[in-house]
């Protein structure tokens, strides 16, 4: 339905039109490619399949109006695709769980016969072990690697539960399965070049600070200790993911991508187009739907390089390659991923035949860089740059850590005005730069089209190698400290809000009109145009507030806190702002006492928003989020109240007797080494002669997937993170968000003065007439999750009696 | 022995019913000239179904004919469906299948007329995500969930799916035949979020292979279980056809299979899997629980042929 919409060919303003122009080929009506891997066969047809397991053939890819270009389904039914390869015309599938050869044998292009090449690889059934792929080598060994599994504590924690997740693989013509290399994490991208080099991309995540490119050499470990168990030489058990293993040599990307040019990598490939970046690489990104360009170095045997952007707004590119015309061919796709619009089917990038003004190169030299330039300059750029580095930890990425700017101390421009001599005072191992060159032009009078290079430094000349990703301080152990957040749109994405015109569906950017969204059935986004607002039904104070969104151009949002002060979103903004159609995340902090926004950060960067102060606002007050201009788009909105352990000094501490706790059913109860009272799998466990009163307070932990009710009296409060009934609700007012998430810790607070309020890390979330928590004993009912309760405590019972 | 039984009752069943084994006379004979859904409707389903397609006809099954009138339709309610169905009938009911008795113009005519019982039908509309088995067959893989709670989901699955509306369902790590379906093939919920989501299958179970959790059907000569390796699946026909090998234990290839899953016909309590061997090693072929080996179970050197009947359990 989508792809209706591109039947003309036109190109984007922001692409670059001089030099290159993007069309999209147009599949059947009602076909969506999620293309996953691109190919082509010796008479110039493209060869793409895609992660609904279908195989597509495209005739006459480089028709000059893309409508000719014609599609032919060959194959489906494939365990999703994304990978592909076509060795002497013959076609070579990565599926999840097998490589594949499709075999046409009636010579109409359908094929009939799907052969296996190999499964020799463990899948244990989770959702994110994704397989991808597929380049080959000159004699035909295909090259392959495996996600790690999402797991615990937090969704997206790797595990390597099943043989060689986290590695990348070889497969001969005959079937035998090589592995080359582990400790990836989501290595979605392969390249080959053109000596051999094998490359891997990896996206940010847990001990992936950004999105690294990999050079990757036999039995290394690039990071992510999930996978180090399928080492000879390691134990079998699974590794700490906690702790760094840091007896096991890690090896250095070749690249650390800056998190603003690149949050989801796909592969690589070799430029050999004979223009100025022949030999070159270009790199997919589909969150920001761009491409990258990297140019790799030795410095002392040690392999790091140069990356920038090179086509801006392409899509949600995943797989690039070049055609047999050097036309560039992107697949693209972003299903569950977030990226750019186009979200599915092709792009093609084809060369006008003049080169702009770029930064061709960047050398490492003994005291800064060599730049050299595609055309010449006719002045001496001015040039600004910053250092920092990363954390190697299991927390979710890394912000840039010890930023520090660049003392450029001269700039000296070549006589043929062709390269440049940056000479720079504070360059150190290990750290990544970030170079911005500005007033440089070209005799023709062009600036530079991309005027930043990044730079990642593994080795100064002569200096020991350091690592960009430092061992750090890991953050607290999990489960050690109350998390606090509150989910506020997960699961029913309304119940904690006022809703005035907000929609649940699924937008990406109008490509054709960049001022609108498509939208379309679908959960990922709450889709807001001019006026329409959502307010939450709590009321907040200090804290934190986390959320994703996306604008529409000629669009602006405005997100007002509970402390009054309200910021404003806008395509003007800098700082960490890529531009409309993008998702960003933003994260706001702010005080109430006295009232001041301390921190707002998109993509992790500090950015200068435009704040409103109301302060005739009553507090505390609810967050609301607003369009006020265009179309707005937004998710995954999280509160964090500043944190607040306190415990009044006449509540009493609940210490459970251990020898009144019964288990029925399948249940089971133990004490956890901390303390905790645990009670997990099917069935009930009752607590005798606990003391309870009309106020209780206690912290609980919900490990899985499941549910649990606590009883206490006639008053049934929930903990859960599946079914209907969510962690807060009680008897009467279910919650239906699920406003806790598995494997962090809340506190559950419950007052009975007059009406029942129930607090939520601190948060009011129901006020109401519910029945009263009076009793001697507690009733656990579990079901499929394992629940942990601490820090029981209840008003003091001589004022509660009194009442 | 309790599957001879089975057998033996069906074939009494069907003798009553309608003679199928000689339906080209009949029709000859009695066939009026112009060929209409509701004529070929009288004299082939009437008897049970009812002429009105109240399920009320002049035979009295153990188990009553579908009620048209009420919507009675097992595998979908399209003109295509109703067709497949006919065409196929449905092993372990007494519903013979109708496709060497007519043609598909016939088969077409009188599934039409059978939808028009119902007046405020709802045409079922398959999703975006359904996959349809058509002309040719279809192989989807995918991960296969709990076929029952006994059951594990097994990540690497593939069902093929025939134009007769049988699909059969196969874990993949050692190649066995957990269940054989008939009705609607598949839903790739796998194609929602990031995906990585078991299959959802469609079609009605009509085989349960050993509870859904198969043993080996090849051992060495000396009971040792060989290891399966699936080497391709093919569609070009129009029966889907699942290929492995069979290792020993130090890993020799002793075997290479073919199962055939064909559209069934004949007595209609069972289902037959033609299993074509081409061995290199003498092994041995056990008979699973439910199921009928024809022919010798040691398989020699060279090319041989089994079938294996399964007993169907009938549509619940």
């Amino acid at each position: 339905m989508i792809f209706s919409l591109f039947i003309l060919s036109f190109s984007l303003s922001q692409v670059t039109p001089e030099y290159w122009t993007v069309d999209y080929l147009t599949p059947p009506e009602g076909a969506v490619l999620e293309v996953g891997g691109i190919g082509f066969m010796s008479d110039g047809d493209l060869i793409a399949s895609t992660r609904r397991g279908q195989v597509w053939r495209v005739d006459n890819p480089s028709a000059s109006n893309p409508a000719d270009a014609t599609f032919t389904l060959i194959c489906e039914g494939l365990h999703e695709g994304l990978g592909l390869a076509v060795v002497d015309d013959e076609i070579f599938v990565m599926q999840r769980g097998e490589i594949s050869k499709l075999v046409d044998l009636d010579d109409d292009t359908i094929i009939d016969e799907i052969q296996t090449v190999t499964q020799d690889w463990g899948l244990s059934g989770n959702y994110h072990e994704f397989g991808f792929g597929l380049p080959a080598d000159s004699v035909g060994n295909l090259y392959f690697s495996l996600n790690v599994g999402f797991w615990d504590p937090h969704w997206w924690h790797g595990k390597s539960r099943a043989p060689y997740r986290g590695w990348v693989l070889k497969v001969s013509p005959e079937g035998n399965v090589t592995p080359i290399a582990g400790g990836f994490r989501s290595p979605a991208g392969l390249g080959l070049l053109d000596d051999g080099t094998l490359l891997v991309t990896d996206n940010q995540g847990d001990w992936m600070p950004v999105c690294p490119v990999y050079a990757v050499k036999e039995n290394g470990f690039y990071g992510h200790p999930a996978s180090l168990r399928w080492y000879e030489d390691q134990p079998d058990d699974e590794p700490s993911d906690t702790q760094p293993h840091p007896e096991i040599k890690r090896e250095h990307p070749v690249l650390w991508l800056p998190y603003q040019w690149s949050r989801s990598t796909g592969n690589v490939i070799q430029d050999n187009t004979g223009g100025p970046f022949d030999g070159q690489l270009l790199i997919a990104e589909l969150t920001n739907g761009q491409i990258l360009r990297a140019q790799f170095e030795e410095i002392d045997g040690v392999m790091q390089g140069a990356c920038w952007i090179a086509h801006k707004r392409v899509g949600s590119a995943y797989h690039i390659e070049y055609g047999p015309d050097n036309t560039l061919y992107a697949g693209m796709t972003n299903r569950g991923w977030g990226g750019l619009a186009p979200g599915s089917g092709i792009a093609r990038i084809k060369f006008n035949g003049d080169f702009p003004l770029e930064i061709k190169s960047a050398h490492l030299v003994e005291d800064g860089f060599e730049l050299e330039f595609t055309k010449p300059l006719v002045n001496t750029p001015s040039i600004t740059g910053n250092k920092y580095d990363y954390n190697y930890w299991w927390e979710y990425g890394s912000p840039q850590q010890n930023n520090e700017d660049l003392l450029i101390s001269n700039v000296e421009l070549s006589e043929d005005g062709l390269s440049a001599k940056v000479t720079i005072d504070n360059l150190e191992s290990g750290k990544c730069v970030m170079l911005k060159l500005q007033d440089a032009k070209s005799l023709d009078g062009s600036e530079l089209l991309h005027n930043e290079v990044s730079y990642t430094i593994n080795k100064m000349v002569g200096e020991t190698i350091a690592y960009v990703a430092k061992v750090a301080t890991p953050p607290i152990e999990r489960g050690e400290e109350v998390d606090g957040w509150l989910y506020l749109t997960w699961a029913d994405a309304f119940a904690m809000w006022n809703n005035d015109g907000v929609e649940l569906c699924n937008a990406e950017l109008d490509v054709k009109n960049p001022s609108t969204f498509i939208t379309s059935e679908g959960m990922s986004a709450l889709v807001a145009t001019t006026g329409e607002s959502m307010s939450t039904k709590a009321t907040m104070t200090s804290g934190e507030i986390k959320m994703g969104y996306m604008l529409a151009e000629n669009s602006e949002a405005e997100i007002r806190l509970p402390i009054g002060a309200a910021i404003t979103l806008s395509n003007e903004q800098e700082g960490g702002y890529l531009g409309a159609g993008i998702w960003h995340d933003l994260v706001i902090k702010f005080e109430d006492d006295p009232t001041m926004v301390s921190y707002v950060g998109i993509n992790s960067v500090e950015t200068a928003v435009n704040t409103k102060q109301n302060t005739g606002m009553l507090r505390p007050a609810p967050i609301k989020i607003t369009c006020t201009k265009g179309h707005f788009a937004f998710g995954d909105v999280r509160f964090r109240a500043e944190n607040e352990t306190h415990i009044p000094s006449d509540w009493n501490a609940v210490s459970f007797n251990k020898n009144a706790i019964e288990a029925q059913g399948d249940a089971s109860w133990r004490e956890s080494g901390a303390g905790d009272l645990v009670v997990s799998g099917n069935g009930k466990a009752t607590l005798s002669n606990v003391m309870t009163n009309n106020n209780i307070k206690f912290d609980a932990k919900v490990n899985g997937l499941g549910t649990a009710t606590i009883t206490i009296g006639e008053l049934a409060i929930d903990l859960a993170t599946a079914g209907n009934r969510k962690t807060g609700g009680i008897t009467g007012y279910p919650i239906t968000t699920n406003l806790v998430d598995q494997n962090e810790w809340c506190t559950i607070e419950i007052q009975q003065s007059g009406s029942t309020v129930v607090l939520l890390n601190g948060i009011k979330i129901i006020d109401g007439e519910a029945p009263t928590i009076q009793g001697d004993s507690i009733h656990i009912d579990v079901q499929d999750i394992e629940l942990l309760i601490r820090r029981f405590f209840v008003a003091n019972l001589k004022d509660s009696s009194n009442e | 022995m309790k599957l001879i039984a089975f057998v033996t009752f069906y074939l009494v069943l069907i003798a009553g019913c309608n003679d199928a084994s000689q339906p080209q006379e009949i029709a000859a004979e009695k066939a009026p000239t112009e060929q209409t859904g509701e004529n070929t409707y009288l004299m082939y389903c009437a008897q049970c179904h009812g002429a009105s397609g109240d399920g009320m006809g002049l035979l009295k099954l153990d188990r009553p004919a579908r009620s048209f009138i009420d919507s009675g339709f097992s595998f979908g309610n399209t003109v295509h469906a109703i067709s497949k169905t006919t065409s196929s009938g449905i092993p372990g009911t007494p519903m013979p299948p109708f496709s060497d008795v007519l043609t598909k113009k016939q088969i077409e005519d009188v599934a039409t007329y059978v939808r028009s019982f119902v007046k405020t039908i709802k045409e079922v509309s398959a999703s975006e995500t359904e996959m349809i088995v058509e002309e040719r067959p279809l192989v989807a893989r995918g991960m296969i969930p709990p076929i029952n709670d006994a059951c594990a989901l097994h990540p690497r699955g593939l069902i093929i799916g025939n134009p007769d509306g049988f699909s059969y369902e196969y874990r993949v790590d050692d190649v066995r035949l957990l269940a054989i379906r008939q009705g609607r093939f598949i839903e790739r919920a796998d194609w929602g979020a990031r995906g990585g989501s078991p299959l959802t299958i469609l079609g009605k179970i009509s085989v349960l292979v050993e509870e859904g959790n198969p043993n080996s059907m090849f051992t060495t000569q000396d009971g040792i279980p060989l290891r399966a390796q699936l080497t391709s699946t093919n569609t070009l026909n129009d029966h889907g056809v699942i290929r492995y090998d069979l290792f020993d234990k130090d890993n020799n290839r002793v075997a290479s299979v073919e199962e055939f899953c064909k559209p069934t016909t004949g007595a209609r309590a069972l289902i037959e899997q033609i299993i074509v061997l081409n061995v290199l090693t003498p092994i041995k072929m056990n008979t699973l629980q439910g199921t009928v080996l024809e022919g010798e179970t040691n398989i020699p050197v060279g090319t041989s042929t089994r079938n294996i009947f399964h007993a169907t359990k009938g549509i619940q």
